[in-house]
């Protein structure tokens, strides 16, 4: 009995670790990616923002199922856990919408491309989409949103394993 | 231990809906900007020097309408679903965070639907515009529809209430 215990009580430390650690890791190792990125080849591809995008809401998803599992072990309602709980809730609000509007202006620039003004500027035209336009203006916006859509659902979902009401 | 009990592998409806809507009000985003041009081309095509000064109907102003008509719409199935099983289960924690949820899409898609009316008035009221249908289309039709929007959403979501839903 007193083995389960000690061992419960590991668990529960080990899961309110991730919970804190989690968000925190992921946003410094996706900024050092990026800067390291920009630093080695002087630009910073807009799939190199899809990937740090996605990254930082892998690790919110991470930081909600451990935050929960520790909530879970916890004794009383406030606490260590319910902090955890709160940080991944607050990064993870900001993150979405800061993702969301990305992912709009970048679809709306990734079709206004297609508006092209002419030699002189004076006439404004239509040209048909290309696989430059797809590939590297419109899809990552759409994977950008997609992403977005896909973290938040699996970010309530896990979170909501937490204290019983 | 109920609380651990997850959604049993199926899809959360009440989630599914919102974030399905704002999937489908991004689509139509996109689209609209892509009508627009095609109209601007072809207006510019048609008026050839007197485009500069030309007014008409641009597209996105009923797509857009369409775009928030959804993500209310979509957030009210989804508030409606997650209040239902709420009510069924209430002590099950994911039935309160998925309802907390749609309650948060639901504002959110109330004040875009504002900023949407807004921005059809700044953008419509002050251009000069001597044609009376078009304005009337333009301007006044939007603004009519989107407070009829506003005025369903905010009594479906907050006055109206499901059978059993207390809160």
């Amino acid at each position: 009995m007193t083995d389960a215990n000690t061992q419960e009580k590991h668990e529960s430390r080990q899961a309110l670790a991730f919970g804190f650690a989690s968000p925190i890791v992921g946003l410094t190792l996706s900024l050092i990616i990026g800067m390291a990125v920009n630093d080695l080849f002087h630009t910073v591809d807009v799939w190199m923002g899809v990937l740090i995008v996605a990254l930082i809401g892998a690790s919110l998803v991470i930081g909600a199922h451990f935050s929960a599992l520790a909530q879970l072990h916890s004794p009383s309602a406030k606490g260590a856990a319910n902090a955890a709980a709160v940080l991944n809730l607050v990064v993870v609000s900001i993150w979405a919408y800061v993702t969301l509007a990305i992912s709009i202006s970048g679809g709306i620039m990734a079709v206004m491309a297609l508006q092209d003004w002419g030699v002189n500027g004076d006439h404004m035209q239509l040209r048909a989409m290309n696989s430059d336009d797809f590939t590297n203006h419109l899809l990552p916006a759409v994977c950008m949103h997609l992403t977005l859509l896909i973290v938040t659902y699996l970010f309530v979902v896990l979170r909501s394993k937490g204290r019983k009401l | 231990m109920s609380e651990v009990k997850t959604s049993g592998g199926r899809l959360n409806l009440g989630l599914v809906f919102p974030l399905a809507g704002i999937l489908l009000a991004y689509a139509i985003l996109l689209m609209s900007t892509y009508f627009d041009i095609v109209v601007n081309v072809q207006q510019q095509n048609a008026l050839g020097p007197n485009f500069g000064n030309a007014q008409y109907l641009h597209p996105y102003t009923y797509f857009m309408l369409l775009a928030v008509a959804i993500l209310i719409v979509s957030s009210l199935v989804g508030r409606r679903i997650a209040g239902k099983k709420r009510a069924a289960e209430p002590t099950l924690r994911i039935n309160r965070n998925v309802y907390a949820f749609t309650t948060i899409t639901m504002m959110s898609s109330l004040i875009a639907a504002v900023v949407y009316a807004l921005a059809i008035f700044f953008t419509n009221q002050f251009s000069p515009n001597n044609d009376p249908v078009l304005r009337l289309l333009q301007l006044y039709v939007p603004i009519l529809l989107v407070a009829a929007l506003l005025v369903f959403g905010i009594l479906r979501a907050f006055v109206v209430k499901p059978k059993g839903d207390s809160k």
